[in-house]
């Protein structure tokens, strides 16, 4: 019985969450002569985007823990500054993401 | 992508929507949509200014300093706490001159950011700040308020010359033709990276939740069809694994709460900074 019951409650949320999961899939697609270049230059940067923030926050991150390992001390005000140095990297490939949306909605 | 619309809306829609459209005819803005002249970000918007302000008036009934009680210590905690990054505590660490005056706008918006975030981890609410403009009204907010808070500490012609590195000599002036272009347009560009760090944070968040979901929905749709007991099985995996970006949305939401704090208390402490 009760596993019945676990059942049904998963088909419950299954059922409650995939129109909205699915209603994704009926935006407009206006068909473009552009589309292939498009998503190209949107996959490309992304991608490149993803490399090269990825190289300055590892960079921070292993700097980040050497001094902290060095100095534990300092580690509250290391922690501060770290999260700042990775936000500023992030905003860079949140930007190219805006720019990948903003192609993607021009498809 | 088209926009869910959740009953909360509808209903606000019902209710407000023809008082909206007559302020909305008296500014003589044309409404996008006239069924509903009232946006979900709005909405939802509304909501975060009606919960904090609920949970700043229960808070205020149950002050004492004799025994606070756990809510009045966690709202304590947003202030101050050990780990130095609570409102004032940033503050205290970026502004020189008299940082605590700036607690109130400062913390104003922290805490609507922290809220509206955090709204879409439970059903049937959404992030006003996943949509662009409920950031940048923020960051708008923000940038008028340090750039006042210059020009009440220099002086306009005062704070113009901060802009330039505030030149003594002659030398200092010949390079601060070259300064001040530059300095004007990173300072101008604090408006486009405020709204968009925090609005890219928030939407891909959520964007990340909804793609996995629809993966893992689509994985166990497959199963089913296959063999019903295999699409029972993979069910349990929509349910569980976008669990883990739940986590992450709330993670960001603090992070991207904390940055939208310690960045504007930098901005104001260069902006009443004097130069020695």
């Amino acid at each position: 019985m009760k596993k019945v019951a676990f059942v049904l409650i998963v088909f419950a949320v299954v059922m409650l969450i995939a129109p909205a999961a699915f209603a994704q899939e009926a935006g407009a697609k206006s068909a473009s002569s552009h589309t292939g270049i498009l998503a190209i230059a949107a996959g490309f940067g992304m991608a490149l985007a993803a490399f090269g923030g990825a190289l300055g926050q590892s960079r921070i991150g292993a700097a980040a823990c050497e001094g902290m390992a060095r100095n534990p001390g300092a580690s509250g005000a290391i922690r501060a500054s770290m999260i700042l140095g990775l936000v500023f990297v992030e905003t860079l490939s949140l930007l190219t993401f805006v720019i990948a949306i903003v192609l993607y909605l021009k498809m | 992508m088209e926009e869910q619309i959740s009953r909360l809306t509808e209903w606000f829609n019902h209710l407000f929507g023809p008082i909206a459209l007559y302020i909305l005819h008296v500014l003589r803005v044309q409404p996008s949509d006239f069924e509903k002249p009232i946006p979900e970000y709005v909405v939802m918007s509304l909501m975060v200014l009606i919960l904090g302000t609920v949970l700043a008036l229960v808070l205020r009934r149950r002050l004492s300093v004799e025994r606070p009680g756990s809510f009045q210590q966690v709202a304590e905690l947003i202030l101050t706490n050990p780990m130095k990054f609570g409102v004032c505590d940033l503050l205290d660490e970026n502004v020189a001159h008299n940082p605590r005056k700036h607690v109130a706008v400062v913390g104003t918006v922290t805490i609507f950011i922290l809220l509206s975030n955090l709204l879409s981890v439970f059903p049937a609410f959404s992030s006003p700040t996943a949509i662009v403009v409920v950031p940048l009204g923020c960051a708008v907010v923000t940038f008028l308020y340090f750039n006042w808070q210059g020009l009440r500490h220099h002086g306009v012609g005062g704070y113009l010359l901060t802009f330039a590195g505030s030149p003594r000599k002659i030398a200092d002036w010949a390079l601060a033709v070259l300064l001040f272009p530059v300095e004007l347009l990173s300072t101008s560009a604090r408006l486009l990276s405020l709204t968009v760090r925090l609005w890219a944070n928030i939407f891909a968040s959520d964007l990340l939740y909804a793609i996995f979901l629809s993966l893992l929905v689509k994985l166990t749709l497959f199963g089913w069809e296959k063999f019903h007991v295999l699409g029972v099985v993979l069910g349990i995996l929509p349910v569980l694994i976008p669990l883990a970006f739940i986590g992450l949305h709330i993670f960001v939401s603090v992070i991207q709460a904390y940055v939208f704090t310690v960045l504007p208390a930098i901005y104001i402490g260069m902006a009443t900074a004097d130069e020695h």
